[in-house]
């Protein structure tokens, strides 16, 4: 764990991103987690790579705000699954953060296309 | 926001609810995601170990991913509290000596403290069970010191100073007729001895004479029928009387038709109306009256001998008076503006019984707790006992800090270790916190069913009669819960805190390091020490204050058992009797006397047999005014008593002068008169005594003959002053029959009562005891105080000498490696004896020199209860000096004995 608080902050930048992700990583549909790892990377055409493990802290902390809900499914190799959904209160956050980031992207593509 | 945190609760809660299903499925959902992984990686083409090793490697710490989702559904409070109550409970059983000391001190403490707590609690403060007692008053008036002498004591008033409360029946009137604007004033009289005939059983009961307005103005409901109203309180009102629900259940076994039955009391037919409610147990607790009878109706019952007042008589104050105040009036001026028509009615009247001068005024006391009688008869032995508890108390507190010091200060390497490996501080004391609310929950509980037990021991001292009318005592109210939940959070927090305390600065690598050799080295252990030391200290000085005292008590019930009342207590039995009133001539228990005596005097086994007005140690003695010199008006008072036949020579008073008591003494005038020691060197040290006359309020209206002269008894009280006292021979006054035995006297109570029945058939014989008995009773209060002290100095003593023997056992396990080496360098048995038990009597003697100070200056408060033994006796410090050193040497050898048998070898490996 890091500690002190000038690096706190990129960290929440980082999670705060993996959190959008996953939000739209269930838009279509519900998924299990490795689903959602995997949609991601193939997405992202292999650019980006979820920390497969971190993606659980992730998913728990966004059901416990009550943005995600859970079921329990069986996988397509008949095994014992958790599926997440998106709920309405999700689906407003992940609308939020993604004008959200299309204005900081905007931003930042401004500031880098400055002469 | 809020929304979050409450959706969020709700998961949470239902993740604790399903507790171990959570893990699993953590477990589950992870694994599911390596093995996905895994089978991703054999179709790309690595082998099945590279793939399931690649797949865990990408996957990260699988434990502690775990762990950390686990704190996300957690509460983190809550799992701490429930892990720190099952570590607390571990190290509980882990040292069951331990916490078995701990508990038991806690159970004592807390016990004597509640059973103290709620005898106080009942006695002195609880509230009469009336609707809004606060506007209660008793009423008390002042005047200088000869007005007080014209009215009589009335049991329970005198807490205000010695103003008396009792006032005649003309002044309650008036008062009552004035002060309707401020105040509604009730009269009562003193509970008395009546005799009930229902059903053709005669028994006794107490009834009280009460005002027509008592139960209004006290705003005492009833059970059953009606209470008495004023319209009953008039003269010629049909009689009525209003039983307690008490009587009611004992005498007539809650008979549910009693209202409208007609009852004889003092041979007057009375119709009951009403049962008053349960809750209500008389103004006076000690003295519960078992019916009311209006004033008025007073005068229609038979009263033999003096045993009945005339309430409506304008003589004598025999009623106290208690008012209601009036909404939102406030004390003062209630009290301003019924001493102001107080001193009208004196001006005004005739013939007044209180004289006007500038004190004469009314003063106004809170009626809410009723007279209190409870709170003058134990006011004293009962704070005494308080204080006694109090310093127990202390002393177990020091005991199990001590305890807790030693015990912390022992587990300075657990603590080290736990800080090395990260535990927080805070933790740390959440922990020894929680192990603290264990102990004193457990002790805390125990102490509350102890002293229940100890509530109804303690009553049963003070007033056998109490327990069996059950009353309100001994059930815990809430003060009294309070104070156990308060002492309860005290200890939690001393457990907590004290442990925290000494352990705050340990430095884990010092500690770790140091090994307990160096004593030098460890701060932590130097620091509990010293304080342990001192609490040791304390607790001897408390402890010898404790048995000082204790051991005065002890010694005054020794003088006072032992102590010679002037007549033989011993093979006396004493019958009280009273004629059966219903219809009867009440002369005609005088006439058969003789009769009885004869019959009495016939039983195998009796020795002698006489009679007296008064039983000897029992109440109903009588003070009376002796009127000095030759009619100049100034009087004294003294004691009298009506006495039978051959009076002292069947009590064994030696007699000093004169002649004996012979039948036919006692006239319906008395001529003749006995006087004691302390009477004739009072009235006559100059002079023969013999042949002069005496006039004696009560003993006729003409003077009588002093005929003889006895040595002095305490036939009325054992501890009080030997007053001067006149004997006269009576007939009607005979209340009581003496009867000398020669075998055990409760072995002839029965055929002495048979006897009694065949002299006379119309006698109520009652109060059949043994006159030990009455000696028993009279110095309850002493054995008791001396009980409780013993019991609580025995205790103290057993807590210090188990503190002792904590710090010094302590000390010794600390000190092993310096033992060791003193051993090794060539120390011997001798030398390491005194060195552990120099340590022990050091502290002792501190603690004895300080507490012999303590007490020095202390026991002056128990000179009250002390008989024939000053609070300074030497003997009795120097025996508590002897026995605590005695013990603390003791409690000292066994540890002391212990160092020696270290073995230097096995002690420096171990470091």
């Amino acid at each position: 764990m890091l500690r002190g608080k000038a690096k706190e902050s990129p960290q929440e930048l980082l999670r705060g991103t993996v959190d959008m992700l996953i939000l739209k990583a269930l838009v279509r549909e519900s998924q299990h987690g490795y689903a959602i790892a995997e949609w991601i990377r193939q997405a992202s055409e292999d650019v980006l790579h979820v920390e497969e493990g971190a993606l659980y802290p992730a998913l728990h902390r966004l059901e416990l705000r009550g943005l995600l809900s859970s079921t329990w499914g069986t996988s397509d190799a008949n095994r014992r699954a958790k599926y997440y959904a998106l709920t309405p209160a999700g689906r407003k956050q992940l609308g939020a953060e993604a004008d959200e980031w299309q204005r900081l992207a905007r931003a930042i593509g401004r500031v880098m296309l400055a002469t | 926001m809020r929304h979050d945190t409450l959706s969020a609760l709700r998961l949470r809660l239902r993740a604790l609810w399903r507790g171990r299903q959570l893990d699993r499925d953590l477990e589950d959902e992870m694994a599911l995601h390596v093995a996905m992984r895994e089978d991703a990686n054999r179709a790309a083409g690595l082998d099945p170990e590279e793939a399931q090793a690649a797949a865990r490697r990408g996957f990260g710490n699988l434990l502690l991913l775990r762990e950390t989702c686990r704190d996300l559904w957690t509460f983190r409070p809550l799992e701490h509290v429930s892990r720190d109550l099952r570590y607390g409970l571990r190290m509980l059983r882990r040292d069951p000596g331990f916490t078995a000391v701990v508990v038991l001190t806690l159970a004592l403490a807390v016990g004597a403290t509640t059973a103290v707590f709620s005898l106080l609690d009942a006695g002195l403060l609880r509230v009469l069970p009336l609707p809004e007692p606060e506007r209660l008053v008793l009423l008390h008036w002042t005047g200088t010191p000869e007005n007080r002498t014209a009215t009589r004591r009335f049991p329970g008033c005198n807490e205000v100073s010695s103003f008396d409360c009792s006032v005649p029946y003309m002044t309650y009137e008036g008062l009552s007729g004035a002060a309707q604007g401020v105040a509604e004033i009730a009269a009562f009289s003193e509970p008395q001895e009546v005799q009930i005939v229902s059903g053709g059983e005669a028994s006794l009961s107490d009834s009280q004479f009460v005002s027509g307005n008592f139960f209004s103005v006290l705003g005492l409901g009833v059970g059953m029928g009606r209470g008495v109203v004023p319209s009953d309180d008039a003269s010629g009102a049909e009689p009525v009387a209003v039983l307690s629900h008490e009587y009611w259940r004992q005498r007539f076994g809650g008979d549910p038709t009693i209202v409208g039955r007609l009852i004889a009391v003092n041979g007057a037919r009375l119709s009951v109306v009403g049962v008053a409610n349960e809750e209500f147990h008389g103004l006076d607790a000690t003295h519960p009256p078992g019916m009311w009878i209006p004033l008025h109706a007073a005068t229609l019952l038979k009263t033999p001998g003096s045993s009945l007042d005339n309430f409506l008589s304008d003589d004598a104050g025999v009623l106290a008076a208690i008012a209601r105040l009036r909404q939102g009036v406030p004390m003062d001026q209630a009290r301003n503006e019924l001493t102001s028509r107080f001193r009208q009615l004196l001006a005004q009247s005739p013939k007044p019984s209180v004289k006007l001068d500038a004190e004469a005024g009314i003063l106004l006391s809170s009626g809410a707790r009723g007279l209190n009688a409870l709170r003058s008869l134990y006011y004293k032995p009962l704070r005494l006992i308080e204080g006694l508890v109090g310093m127990v108390l202390l002393v177990a507190c020091a005991n199990i800090a001590n305890l807790l010091l030693a015990r912390a200060s022992s587990r300075r390497r657990e603590i080290a270790v736990r800080l090395a490996i990260g535990a927080g501080r805070k933790r740390l004391v959440a922990q020894m916190t929680t192990e603290g609310f264990l102990i004193s929950f457990l002790g805390v509980g125990a102490g509350l069913v102890l002293g229940r037990w100890g509530t109804a021991l303690l009553a049963h001292f003070l007033e056998p009669a109490l327990t069996a009318g059950a009353l309100a005592w001994g059930r815990p109210t809430t003060a009294v819960l309070g104070l156990a939940i308060g002492m309860a959070s005290f200890t939690t927090l001393v457990f907590g805190l004290v442990p925290a305390w000494v352990s705050r600065p340990v430095d884990p690598a010092r500690e770790l390091h140091s090994g307990g050799l160096l004593p030098a080295g460890a701060s932590l252990g130097e620091r509990a020490g010293h304080l342990g030391v001192w609490l040791v200290t304390g607790e001897v000085a408390l402890t010898l204050v404790l048995i000082v005292g204790a051991g005065l008590l002890v010694r005054t019930v020794v003088n006072v058992v032992s102590f010679d009342p002037g007549f033989r207590t011993d093979h006396l039995l004493t019958l009280a009797m009273s004629p059966v009133l219903a219809g009867s001539d009440t002369a005609k228990m005088a006439d058969q006397l003789d009769g009885i005596r004869t019959r009495v005097q016939a039983v195998p086994g009796v020795a002698s047999v006489t009679w007296a007005s008064a039983p000897p140690l029992g109440s109903g003695w009588e003070l009376s005014i002796l009127w000095l010199g030759d009619g100049d008006g100034k009087i004294e008072m003294v004691e009298t008593l009506g006495i039978g036949p051959r009076f002292f020579e069947v009590m064994k008073i030696p007699l000093l002068a004169g002649r004996g008591v012979e039948p036919g003494d006692e006239t319906s005038e008395p001529h003749f008169a006995w006087v004691n020691r302390a009477f004739v060197e009072r009235y006559h040290p100059n002079s023969d005594p013999l042949g002069k006359s005496i006039r004696v309020a009560g003993l006729g209206t003409s003077s009588v003959e002093i005929v003889g002269v006895v040595e002095n008894t305490r036939y009325s009280m054992i501890l009080g002053d030997i007053r001067p006292t006149v004997f006269s021979p009576t007939r009607s006054g005979a209340r009581n029959l003496l009867v000398r035995t020669a075998v055990s006297p409760l072995n002839l109570a029965a055929v002495v009562e048979h006897a009694v029945r065949q002299g006379s058939p119309r006698v109520l014989v009652h109060d059949v005891r043994d006159q030990r008995q009455s000696v028993d009773e009279q110095t309850s209060d002493a054995r008791l105080l001396a009980t409780t002290a013993l019991a609580f100095g025995g205790m103290a003593l057993l807590l210090a000498a188990i503190g002792v023997y904590g710090v010094l056992s302590y000390s010794v396990s600390r000190r092993s490696g310096e033992l060791a080496v003193r051993m090794a360098l060539g120390a011997v048995r001798a030398d390491i004896l005194r060195l552990v038990l120099g340590e022990g009597l050091r502290m002792t003697v501190l603690g004895a020199v300080l507490g012999t100070l303590a007490a020095v200056g202390s026991t002056r408060l128990l000179a009250g209860f002390l008989f024939g033994v000053r609070p300074l006796d030497p003997l009795t410090f120097a025996g508590a000096i002897l026995l605590l050193l005695a013990l603390a040497t003791v409690a000292a050898y066994l540890p002391a004995n212990r160092a020696t048998r270290v073995d230097p070898i096995v002690a420096l490996r171990s470091e």
